[in-house]
């Protein structure tokens, strides 16, 4: 079974290379001291370790500190900013990577909603809810005003059901296409009637509610939303959709369809218990594949938030923001309501210069790491006669031999 | 690295030991003509003692943060180099600073021989003579390791010595020379009069008032094709601050700058001026639009006031003169705004109806913004501004431009409700019998409010005019035309002479800078990763060093044949 506990052997053994693979795919990577602390663990314990997250955590005490003040800079760049500080910053990585999987799930542009107070009150329940029961976030998420402005469910009224948010909540959010009809939307769209956004927060306008009896996925009743949401949770392709999401964000780009369906099942098994899906997956056989290591290709965040970790260099976060941009990864504003397709799409002739030119901004001042721990930090292991062992033996400086690093195709696959 | 540091510091080693009796030619007749750049300084070692020893440098040195600062590897390598200095001259590296400072000092600049190859440098200083020999012992020590003896002396020519491959020098009496290259240095040990005795240099030299701790010259001749009328600003903006002293400096052969401390009571001046002679004055086109001396103020400046800009330009006479004075991206700039002012002002033409309207002085004031005892404030807190505009015929103009203000809230309010922005409510009221025009936001819903603690930013702002004795005034806040309204009549003067001034009230600045500490530590926790404690005590020594800073004012101004800016800081004890 796919799921079935990893246990090292010569093939596989739990090495550096297995460590970093884990802080690379569960977080954005992590330090040289951190991955060799973390192999003092089994794989078991390192899993449950990056669930949990440490128990202090004063870099992330400040952050969220400053979170007011960062709401009332204005404008969506400050709030980028602190986004992408935490994920440089904060010892519970797994939280912060999560988050950014929900928001890629979940998207929902500033380009539409226009409004940055929204957009991080969203992006917060991602953080405060990611790890949690996948029922309890989409409550949250159908009740949230950047969601409800996004899908139009301002406009969704009895008579004149507007089908947007069905529509994603089945194709995007739950089941996938394939997985419903359009009777099925239309219905949905009824419950959802109402749900709408007063004084900047969420408002069930009862007058606008159609009452009437719905028929959905083969069920009758006077359904509300919350009804229809248990019922999308309560099929089958529910589970699966979900598993699948998860695993070509966090295993590889192509799963195999019985890892899907064995991983589907535990997230139903479990109520969609974040935590204990991820923890089993994290520790599983087929996370620690060896042909899965190395696979998806970094996001423009994993890639800068990852090599900033891994190289010790602490960078400006809101100098992070506008490279991002660049590289096709804006916080805050996914292209559209399929979020960022990722992997392949990530680089093409365009992204690639501006991957390296950001590399560049990135390593202009680092400094400290010395050219065989930076080498194994960011790749996990030393090649015996690669490019980054060619790299080693040249003249350069810390900077330029950080930059090259960051240039080889190894740093930009996870 | 650390030899480089020794060679930097050599011209301040060597001490005349064969100081003259007599009174000693200036530096600059020891330097060869054609210099771009001459900076000369006479006894400075009381002048940086002034600084040295002002409130806010005692403050700065004595913070934790700063103290912080000689833990870095920098500031470490700084120190090393220091300790060869005193190896190598037997100086306390201060007391041989003060001790080198303490009569006369000067350095030139020249373009380099070959276009493509760096500039050249001369460095002259008349020193003291106690510890000449052994200083100039140590001279001939890096000398014998490094280029030996350069060029031999001759009968009352000292040999030069080669100090490295881009430092040769000598010592002649109480004279020490320090050139880039060889012939620079074998130019000034033959020269006789030369820069001093040039034509751009005593007239710069000229407009010195003498009283001056520095003094600097700059030969505007390499500098005229760019510095030319015939370059017409990008922008209007640029236009109007920026093209009437290039325009100045482009007539002018050459520059002269000052650098002045004083001792007012307990505080310290510097006082940096740049002028030149002002005879060739302005273009005509650049004389109708920013000529002349501007009027008083006649209002007093509200008692929050953080800064001032005023300056005297006529609008009109740059629509006029626009082909002579601006670029076609300029002018197609006023065009754009000429049709954007005739939407909102339903017809008024911004060229034929308003300029001529406005008489020719600008003011723009900041002002630290103010809000009601217990009332909610905004995260961050912006200066509020407001724009004084004198108007010929207040009864004309002022109702059309009172409508165009609305047309624009209206406008602007619409937009942004269209995108799910905010939109602003017009309202009217009185004060002192004048009529005010006020757009503000709502109040924040609950809603908006989770997860913050205090008012998001837009509450800064409360866009508000007023027409008031002839005067039209646009602000961000009514409160600030509140103040103005209630200090009609109270104006000041002007610097005599003066056509344009930015002021700066440091104790104001100080205190909004304070009130966004907040904001401050959240920055620098942003964007420098920096620890909370480690942030706050940055922010703290920034907050710590502008409450010494009392004023800072620019002002340009022509009078008595010359035209010049002056900037002027004032430091003193921290103000509450």
């Amino acid at each position: 079974m796919h799921l079935d506990a990893f246990l090292p052997d010569a093939r596989t053994p739990w090495d550096f290379a297995a460590a970093a693979h884990l802080w690379r795919r569960a977080g954005f990577g992590a330090p040289l001291d951190t991955v060799e602390a973390t192999l003092a663990l089994g794989p078991a314990e390192a899993a449950h370790a990056l669930v949990r997250g440490p128990a202090k955590d004063a870099a992330l005490d400040d952050l969220e500190s400053i979170y007011p003040s960062v709401l009332g800079l204005g404008g969506p760049d400050p709030i980028r900013a602190w986004l992408v500080a935490r994920m440089l910053r904060s010892g519970h990585q797994l939280r912060e990577k999560v988050a950014l999987f929900w928001h890629g799930h979940f998207a929902t542009s500033i380009a539409k909603v226009r409004d940055e107070g929204f957009m991080a009150r969203q992006y917060r329940l991602f953080l405060d809810g990611g790890l949690g029961r996948f029922g309890d976030l989409l409550g949250k998420v159908a009740r949230d005003p950047a969601m409800i402005r996004w899908l139009d469910n301002e406009t969704n009224r009895k008579g004149h059901p507007n089908e947007n948010y069905a529509r994603e909540l089945f194709e995007l959010f739950t089941l996938g296409p394939g997985h419903y009809s359009e009777q099925d939307i239309q219905e949905a769209a009824r419950a959802f009637t109402g749900w709408t956004i007063l004084r900047d927060a969420f408002h069930f306008a009862a007058p606008l509610h159609d009452e009437g009896e719905k028929a959905v996925f083969g069920r009758r009743g006077a359904f509300g939303g919350d009804d229809i949401l248990r019922l999308a949770l309560e099929q089958k392709a529910c589970g699966n959709f979900l598993a699948g999401k998860l695993l070509r964000f966090f295993v590889a780009p192509e799963p195999p369809p019985d890892a899907i369906e064995e991983f589907g099942a535990l997230l139903r098994g479990n109520g969609y218990d974040l935590s204990a899906s991820l923890e089993t997956l994290f520790a599983s056989r087929l996370f620690f594949d060896p042909a899965h290591r190395r696979t998806l290709i970094k996001s423009p965040l994993e890639f800068l938030v990852g090599g900033a970790r891994c190289l010790a260099i602490a960078p400006d976060a809101s100098a992070l923001v506008p490279l991002l941009r660049e590289m096709g990864q804006d916080l805050l504003a996914p292209p559209n309501v399929k979020g960022w397709p990722g992997h392949r799409d990530w680089i093409n002739t365009a992204t690639w210069m501006t991957r390296v030119n950001a590399a560049r901004e990135l390593t202009k001042g680092a400094t400290g790491l010395g050219a065989e721990r930076a080498l194994r930090s960011l790749l996990g292991e030393v090649p015996g006669d690669g490019a980054g062992r060619a790299l080693l033996a040249a003249d350069a400086s810390p900077a330029e031999r950080a930059h090259a690093l960051l240039c080889l195709p190894e740093s930009h696959l996870s | 690295m650390r030899h480089a540091c020794c060679l930097l510091l050599l011209p301040f080693l060597a001490v005349a030991a064969f100081a003259s009796e007599e009174s000693p030619a200036p530096l600059a007749a020891r330097m060869p003509e054609g210099a771009v750049f001459y900076v000369e300084a006479g006894d400075l070692a009381g002048s940086l003692d002034l600084l040295w020893n002002s409130p806010a440098l005692v403050r700065a040195r004595n913070h934790p943060a700063a103290k912080a600062l000689w833990e870095s590897p920098q500031a470490r390598r700084f120190l090393t180099g220091l300790q060869m200095v005193k190896a190598i001259s037997g100086y306390e590296p201060e007391a041989l600073l003060r001790a080198l400072l303490g009569r006369q000092i000067a350095l030139a600049v020249y373009a380099p021989a070959d276009p493509t190859g760096r500039g050249e440098f001369l460095l002259l200083a008349r020193v003291e003579a106690a510890a000449a020999e052994k200083l100039l012992g140590a001279m001939r020590m890096v000398s014998g390791m490094t280029g030996g003896e350069a060029a031999p002396g001759e009968s009352a020519r000292p040999a030069i010595l080669g100090l490295g491959r881009n430092a040769f020098g000598f010592v002649e009496g109480d004279l020490l020379v320090l050139a880039s290259t060889l012939d620079r240095a074998r130019a000034s040990r033959d020269s006789q009069g030369g820069l001093d005795a040039s034509e751009a240099f005593r007239s710069a030299r000229a407009l010195a008032r003498g009283d001056e701790a520095v003094f600097a010259y700059l030969n505007l001749a390499p500098y005229a094709k760019a510095l030319q009328p015939g370059r017409k600003p990008q922008e209007v903006g640029e236009a109007l601050f920026v093209g009437p002293a290039l325009a100045y400096a482009a007539s002018a052969p050459a520059a002269c700058f000052g650098l002045t401390l004083r001792r007012e009571g307990d505080s310290v001046d510097l006082e940096l001026s740049a002028r030149v002679p002002s005879r060739a004055g302005l273009t005509p086109e650049f004389a109708s639009m920013a000529g002349g001396a501007l009027e008083p103020l006649p209002f007093a400046l509200p008692p929050t006031t953080l800064a001032v800009m005023r300056m005297r330009r006529d609008l009109g006479a740059l629509w006029v003169h626009r082909e002579e004075l601006l670029s076609e991206r300029g002018i197609a700039g006023m065009v754009e705004f000429e049709t954007n002012f005739g939407t909102i002002s339903a017809g008024m033409s911004f060229v034929d109806d308003l300029l001529p309207e406005l008489r020719p002085d600008l003011t723009f004031v900041a002002t630290r913004p103010v809000f009601e005892p217990g009332a909610a404030v905004p995260e961050v807190r912006y200066p509020q501004f407001a724009l004084l505009i004198p108007l010929r015929d207040a009864a004309k103009v002022a109702p059309d431009l009172k409508m165009a203000f609305q047309s624009a809230i209206v406008f602007l309010s619409a937009a942004s409700v269209q995108e799910n922005g905010r939109g602003l409510r017009l309202s009217l009221r009185k004060h002192a019998g004048i009529d005010l025009l006020t757009a503000a936001y709502a109040p924040p819903t609950d809603g908006e409010m989770e997860g913050r603690s205090a008012l998001p930013v837009r509450y800064n702002f409360a866009p508000s005019c007023a027409e008031v004795d002839g005067w039209f005034l646009m602000a961000s806040s009514p409160r600030i035309l509140t103040d103005l309204i209630d200090g009609r009549g109270k104006g000041t003067g002007e610097a005599p002479g003066a056509n344009a001034g930015f002021w700066i009230d440091g104790r104001e600045a100080a205190l909004l800078l304070r009130e966004n500490r907040e904001a401050l530590v959240t920055q620098s926790i942003l964007k420098e990763g920096k620890a909370r404690p480690a942030a706050e005590m940055q922010t703290d020594l920034l907050l710590d060093l502008a409450r010494h800073v009392r004023s800072l004012s620019l002002v340009f101004a022509e009078e008595r044949g010359e035209a010049g800016l002056r900037l002027t800081v004032r430091l003193g004890p921290a103000g509450e």
